[in-house]
């Protein structure tokens, strides 16, 4: 079945998503510190910084996932731990960097899982399927379309943890899509995709982005992609916000040099990188 | 490209499982010279009563049975781990160690007791409440020490905590048999092997059914969410899952069912770990259908098994503790799933 606009949803109400002056501890040592940063409706921000900058626990954070020691989430102004566990989940979706489940899920059954925050906003008729929670043909319908979209459609029946790490990227990315949300927080979506794939993707999350006014996080590795899709930068260092602001301006030699201990030029639009002579004494 | 049979809904695995059930309690009302010790039916029991103590019996292994495999489910997904059955977390050595504690020193408790009619009314039962006591006592010293900080539950730490608890009260068994001058074991070998307990009243077969039925009706509510428990923390919390009263339900639920079925039966073997894996074989993963399949399959196997047991008695020397043959029936079963299909990856 072809995806039909029938079953596109309405554009979700926009939500901006903002940490203000987060810090947050793990076994007493600061991971996070004073970091105040803004996922905002309509645009793809991307959260980039060196390996152990504190990107990951930002992005659990800021899902209400890790209760920072100091400083305050909001969802449009109101504190993330106000908000009901269920709206919440119909409001902010996430993709991990490394999916898997226990036991053997099919793909189909995997997407779904992202219809599981609405379904209780609907609960229809007073059959024994719908009280025990099962999805409804608008679910299903849904899911399959969000399927197509990402192009794992014809994986539908195959046991999740099975595929390969890129194509269950593509699956949690449906079940994100099916579920949603207003915003989308991705975790390294693109590391396991192949070419094609990771361009398909970031030209997907503009869309939700501009097109349907969504808000878009993603934790990336890869500058130029950042670069490219993004219409802000987070980049983050020791656990503090070492720049923030439009590509262009975040991500130049000046800035990216000491952070990533890396030579950094500008050849056109793309950046390349070269090893700095004295990285390679121990330091 | 791996297709699975067109799964029923909800509704039909439910009439299919019902009519299962009942038509095997029917069969094994059937079958089987009777009681041990029986052949008093035929020097004048009534046939009233002859039935009313043989549907204590297979009412008995239809409801430890599906206590048993609704348990499992619930611990195999709590536990994210395949390997899980109601005994994982102590609550069957909890059992034992208590029935032992009664065995060596229940009749100094007693002699306390004694002056406590009401209590030692509670305590005439034999095994039962010991068991029911230790069982409890066990999941909720698990239950504690298998919290992160956070305090919520956390899968492996909980794990962990049951086994180590199982070897606790494995040694404290040996302990206090080395108490009493010629070892106390032989007493409760057959309780250890598992066996249905015939001198279960009627009420507290009527009790023990309510139990499990609120039990397994609970459980039914929450399959839809266990399924997204299945993914990672951060995910199944991002769908809106709430990991920690989750956890704790599952746990609750686990220990009553397990708890109701020691009220009529010694830790039996086998049921718990093996009905899950044979739904999830025929039915897939998801959580709701195990629930419903697995408890019926659970009872139809237990009933099966305790009435083979029942009609054989005279092959051996006595009656087969039932957990023998679960064991023996279940084991290379469940080898043959296990090289046939890894039905858990």
């Amino acid at each position: 079945m072809e995806p039909t606009d029938q079953v596109r949803t309405a554009p979700p109400h926009a939500a901006t998503l903002t940490g203000r002056d987060i810090s947050f501890s793990f076994a007493g040592s600061p991971v996070l510190e004073n970091v105040t940063v803004a996922i905002a409706p309509g645009q793809v921000t991307a959260i980039l910084g060196p390996n152990g900058s504190g990107k990951s626990t930002l992005l659990h954070v800021l899902l209400g996932y890790l209760k920072p020691r100091a400083g305050a989430v909001l969802l449009d102004n109101r504190p993330l731990g106000g908000i009901p566990a269920g709206e919440l989940a119909a409001t902010i979706a996430f993709t991990p960097q490394t999916p898997a489940v226990a036991f053997a899920y099919t793909v189909e059954e995997i997407v779904l899982m992202g219809r599981w925050p609405l379904r209780n906003r609907r609960r229809e008729g007073g059959s024994l399927e719908s009280l025990l929670g099962a999805y409804a043909p608008a679910d299903r319908a849904a899911a399959r379309d969000a399927m197509w979209r990402t192009d794992v459609h014809h994986l539908a029946d195959r046991t999740f943890n099975e595929l390969s790490g890129g194509e269950r990227q593509r699956v949690v990315l449906a079940r994100a899509l099916a579920q949603d949300a207003p915003i989308i927080l991705m975790d390294e979506p693109t590391a396991s995709l192949d070419m094609w794939h990771q361009l398909e993707l970031l030209h997907r999350l503009g869309e939700l982005a501009h097109r349907q006014g969504r808000a878009v996080g993603w934790v990336a590795h890869e500058l130029n992609l950042a670069r490219q899709f993004s219409d802000q930068i987070i980049l983050l260092h020791g656990g503090r916000v070492a720049a923030t602001g439009a590509p262009e301006a975040v991500l130049t030699s000046a800035i990216l040099e000491p952070i990533y201990r890396v030579r950094v030029r500008m050849e056109g639009k793309t950046l390349t990188f070269a090893r700095r002579e004295e990285n390679s004494e121990i330091q | 490209m791996r297709y699975r049979p067109a799964a029923p809904g909800l509704t039909g695995l439910f009439l299919t499982g019902g009519l299962l059930t009942g038509g095997v309690l029917l069969l094994c009302l059937a079958i089987g010279p009777g009681m041990p010790g029986s052949n008093r039916i035929s020097f004048g029991i009534p046939a009233s009563e002859f039935i009313e103590l043989r549907l204590v019996r297979v009412g008995s292994a239809a409801i430890v049975g599906a206590a048993l495999a609704a348990t499992g489910v619930l611990l195999q997904g709590l536990l994210r781990n395949p390997l899980a059955d109601p005994y994982i977390l102590g609550i069957s050595s909890g059992a034992t160690a208590a029935v032992m504690m009664w065995i060596v020193w229940g009749d100094f408790i007693a002699g306390v007791l004694l002056h406590h009619p009401w209590l030692a009314g509670l305590f005439a039962n034999g095994q039962t409440l010991p068991a029911l006591v230790g069982a409890l006592i066990t999941c909720a010293v698990v239950f504690f020490l298998g919290r992160k900080r956070g305090g919520t539950l956390d899968p492996l730490t909980l794990l962990l905590s049951g086994v180590v608890i199982s070897s606790i009260n494995g040694a404290l068994v040996m302990f206090l048999d080395n108490l009493v001058p010629y070892g106390a074991r032989a007493d409760i070998l057959d309780y250890l092997f598992g066996y249905i307990s015939e001198g279960t009243s009627p009420t507290t077969l009527w009790i023990a059914l309510g139990v499990v039925l609120i039990g397994w009706a609970a459980a039914l509510a929450i399959g839809g969410a266990m399924n997204i428990a299945a993914l990672s923390d951060v995910e199944s919390e991002s769908l809106g899952v709430r990991l920690g009263s989750l956890r704790a339900i599952c746990f609750i639920l686990a220990a009553l069912l397990t708890a109701a079925s020691i009220a009529l039966a010694g830790p039996i073997g086998f049921v718990g770990l093996i009905c899950p894996h044979v739904c999830r074989n025929l039915l897939g993963p998801d959580h709701r259908r195990l629930l419903v399949a697995s408890p019926f399959l659970g009872a139809v196997f237990l009933m099966l098994a305790d009435t083979f047991v029942r009609s054989t008695g005279a092959w051996f020397h006595g009656e087969l503790p039932v957990g023998v043959i679960t064991a023996l029936c279940g084991g290379p079963f469940f080898l043959y799933l296990l090289t046939r299909r890894r039905t858990w990856q």
